[in-house]
């Protein structure tokens, strides 16, 4: 569940250090109202709709994959290019113990 | 404030700033930039599918274009293999514009799934 | 013997740690009624619930809001967000399992709440810096030049981000002892740059909005927005262990 976050936006958590989850949230249960009644320049609910939705933590190369409205895959990109680097770092580091030995 | 079911606000939470404009633009931005979330849909089959493909290409050729700085910086590749490189992408970004184009899907299409909050803001 | 419906939706608001008052006339989403059902260890305030799509409207948004806030006038909530059902059955293997883990939530979250600061950052400065077209640029190739345009391109990105790290640092600082914990969301590419949640003590809030009054002054190079008292939504993420608790893979 706790995954790396890597690459623009970076989140923090000073005191406890947990990891953050990184997990979408799908609204595979909402729908819009058919006629919304906003304002246009309501700040206060922007502020607070950023608190009561979840939006999770945006990290590009993140996806939910659904069909006919239920999710049924998420994609973490950023978590395989992690990986990938990992394993080039690896197979270099390899290589150079290999061409000293 | 009183309680009634009409009036469902107990506290109004307080909102302070001396650039409430400034913030609502950037709010409403950065919630549209929700967790990309395709939905194939049986009526729309083809735009959900179109939006699969290129948003990954897109992510890929970021990631591409990325990388190929890091090996120029890297200084092993040649001059003419930098042309090549360079040049490669730079059709590849062309290329993806077309198809973006083509299939009426904005840049923020592929970014971001606006899903049910883009329409409500 | 007819059986129960296992399958039976609710609409969560929040966990508490005991049952608390609320008002009668209190309406939750939908405008529906507002209850509170045992679960294991902790009470879960609710909404029944049927086949009906939660809609995503100002009113509902604000409704759930207002519960959870009821709430927090009596007790300690561990808030969902908007917009989840579950079925009884559902919150009731999540409470069970997770029961050491919510109770010492409980206990972190207990006399707090929720307070935020977002800081805008214009950086005319950094744009200025860019220039798009060097000498070397002319001498080479089209394919050359446009990987080093795109290397100055993000180089720009990088020196963004470590002068948002900066101004997060400085934020941190600035809130520290005051605040039990904090969350702190960071987006270079944008000009809504740092987005934070505190946990704030309710005997520390005067002190807290007595710092951050200061905020304007103290950095006139930076636009902010604070807000609060909020739930502590973001210290809560019941929504998101719960999907992960249901197997979600």
């Amino acid at each position: 569940m706790n995954l790396l976050v890597h690459g623009p936006p970076i989140t923090s958590r000073a005191i406890n250090k947990r990891l953050v989850a990184i997990m979408s949230s799908p609204f595979d249960q909402i729908t819009i109202d058919g006629e919304s009644n906003f304002e246009e320049s309501d700040i206060s609910l922007l502020e607070t709709l950023d608190h009561v939705l979840n939006r999770g933590l945006v990290i590009a190369g993140e996806i939910t994959i659904s069909v006919a409205d239920i999710d049924l895959i998420f994609i973490g990109l950023n978590v395989l290019v992690s990986s990938v680097e990992k394993a080039n770092e690896v197979l270099r580091e390899r290589d150079r113990l290999t061409s000293e030995g | 404030m009183e309680l009634s079911p009409e009036n469902p606000l107990s506290a109004e939470p307080e909102i302070d700033t001396s650039h409430a404009q400034e913030f609502v633009e950037e709010l409403r931005r950065v919630g549209d930039t929700l967790p990309s979330r395709i939905n194939i849909d049986p009526d729309s089959v083809e735009q959900g599918l179109a939006k699969l493909v290129l948003t990954l290409i897109e992510f890929i050729r970021r990631l591409l274009e990325k990388q190929a700085v890091k090996r120029m910086e890297g200084g092993d590749l040649s001059p003419e293999q930098i042309e090549e490189l360079g040049l490669a992408l730079m059709k590849l970004e062309e290329k993806l514009h077309d198809l973006k184009t083509q299939f009426g899907l904005s840049e923020e299409d592929l970014n971001l799934d606006l899903g049910p909050i883009g329409r409500l803001i | 013997m007819k059986s129960v419906v296992f399958d039976k939706k609710f609409y969560p608001y929040c966990l508490v740690g005991q049952t608390v008052g609320l008002s009668e006339l209190l309406r939750g989403v939908d405008g529906r009624e507002v209850l509170q059902r045992e679960v294991g260890t902790l009470t879960a305030v609710l909404s029944e619930w049927d086949d009906k799509k939660v809609e995503l409207t100002r009113e509902n948004v604000l409704r759930h809001d207002a519960v959870v806030r009821q709430v927090l006038e009596e007790a300690t909530p561990l808030p969902f967000r908007f917009g989840h059902l579950v079925t009884a059955h559902q919150l009731e293997s999540y409470v069970e399992s997770k029961s050491e883990t919510l109770q010492s939530k409980l206990q972190h979250l207990h006399n707090c709440v929720e307070m935020s600061v977002k800081i805008i950052w214009n950086r005319e400065a950094e744009l200025a810096s860019q220039t798009p077209e060097t000498e070397a640029m002319q001498k080479v190739g089209r394919g050359a030049a446009f990987l080093m345009s795109k290397q100055a391109e993000f180089q720009a990105e990088q020196s963004s981000s470590s002068e948002v790290a900066a101004i997060a640092s400085w934020l941190k600082s600035r809130t520290s002892g005051l605040v039990r914990d904090e969350l702190v969301v960071l987006r270079p590419a944008e000009k809504l740059v740092v987005s934070a949640s505190f946990l704030v003590e309710r005997s520390s809030l005067a002190a807290y909005k007595n710092r951050t009054a200061l905020f304007d002054e103290e950095r006139s190079d930076l636009h902010f927005l604070t807000s609060g008292p909020w739930p502590p939504y973001s210290f809560s993420n019941n929504e998101l262990e719960f999907k992960t608790h249901l197997g979600v893979s």
